[in-house]
C-alpha cells in the first residue's frame, strides 16, 4: 500500500495543543486560511514555471500560466480543502501529451519542487492563524468577564 | 546503472506486468508500431537527499504510461505496475523502495488521427530509491 508522502514542520504539536483548545469551528477557519496562504503560494509557484508557447502562430503565448488560479475554500468531511484551477484548454495536453504531441510534464515537478518552500509557509501561516485566533478567544473571555 | 535501467528492468521481470506487455516496456517513447500493450515510463521529478549516513537516496516521480487494445487492458496494466512496485526490490543492488505518493490511475485514451481509438491509463508514483 502507497504511503503518503511526508514533509517535515516542527512545532506542529505545540500548534495543534493550542488549537485544540479552540472551538471547531475556530478550527476550522484556521485550517481554511493556512491552506489559503499555501495555496497562493502555489499559483506563483505554477506560474513561474508554466511553459510558455514560443509558436510564432499561437496568438495567446502564456495563456496556460495566466490561467492558473487557486478556486474557492470548501470543506470536505469536515476538512478544509483549497484547490487550484488550470482551465487552459491546453493544460492536459502539455501536462500528458497527446498521441499528436509528446508530453512536457510541469505542474508535479514545480509542486515536487517546491514541496519545501510550502510546508514552511503553512507552517508559518498556521502559527500566525492559531495565535490571532488564540488572542480573540483570550480577549472574548476577557470581555465576558468584565 | 540508473532508475531508468532499474525500472525497466523490474517491470520486464514482474510476472504481472510482462504477462500483459512481454519485451514492449519503454522509457520516454514507445516504438511506433510496436504492438500493445506497451508501458511507457518517463521520470517527472526527482529530488536527491543526504541520509543521516552520508548516503544519497532519490526521490524520483515517475508517471506510467499503460496503452491498451482496450480499456480494461491499459487498467489492468497500470493496476499490475502499481501491485509491482507496492513493495521493497532490487534490481542488480540498485534499490527501489516501496512506491510512496499515487496519483490516478487517469482515463486519458483518445481517437487518434487515424480514427482509432487510443487506450491509455496513466499512473504516476513517486519511489524512493538508491543513487
Amino acid at each position: 500500500m502507497p504511503r503518503a508522502n511526508r514533509s517535515y514542520l516542527e512545532g506542529y504539536r505545540e500548534c495543534r495543543e493550542s488549537l485544540q483548545e479552540l472551538s471547531r469551528g475556530v478550527q476550522r477557519n484556521v485550517g481554511k486560511r493556512a491552506l489559503q496562504a499555501t495555496a497562493q503560494t502555489a499559483v506563483r509557484v505554477l506560474k513561474r514555471e508554466a511553459p510558455v508557447s514560443a509558436d510564432p502562430y499561437n496568438k495567446t503565448p502564456g495563456s496556460l500560466r495566466d490561467s492558473v488560479n487557486e478556486g474557492k475554500s470548501r470543506s470536505e468531511r469536515g476538512r478544509p480543502r483549497h484547490a487550484i484551477f488550470i482551465d487552459d484548454v491546453a493544460a492536459a495536453p502539455v501536462e500528458f501529451g497527446t498521441s499528436r504531441m509528446e508530453a512536457r510534464p510541469w505542474v508535479r515537478a514545480a509542486i515536487d519542487a517546491a514541496r519545501p518552500v510550502l510546508a514552511r509557509v503553512m507552517g508559518r501561516a498556521l502559527k500566525e492563524e492559531v495565535d490571532k485566533a488564540a488572542q480573540r478567544a483570550a480577549r472574548k473571555a476577557a470581555r465576558a468577564k468584565g | 546503472m540508473d532508475l531508468a535501467e532499474a525500472l525497466t528492468r523490474r517491470m520486464s521481470d514482474d510476472a504481472g506486468v510482462s504477462a500483459l506487455v512481454g519485451n514492449r516496456v519503454h522509457w520516454v517513447q514507445r516504438d511506433q508500431g510496436g504492438g500493445l500493450p506497451a508501458l511507457v515510463m518517463r521520470q517527472t521529478s526527482r529530488i536527491d537527499e543526504e541520509t543521516l549516513e552520508e548516503d544519497v537516496l532519490g526521490e524520483a516521480r515517475i508517471r506510467f504510461e499503460c496503452f491498451g487494445t482496450s480499456h480494461e487492458q491499459s487498467w489492468a496494466l497500470a493496476h499490475a505496475v502499481d501491485a509491482a512496485l507496492a513493495e521493497p526490490s532490487e534490481v542488480d543492488g540498485f534499490e527501489l523502495f516501496g512506491s510512496e505518493e499515487r496519483l490516478g490511475p487517469i482515463d486519458l485514451g483518445e481517437r487518434a488521427a487515424e480514427g482509432d481509438y487510443r487506450h491509455r491509463a496513466v499512473l504516476e508514483l513517486t519511489i524512493r530509491h538508491t543513487v
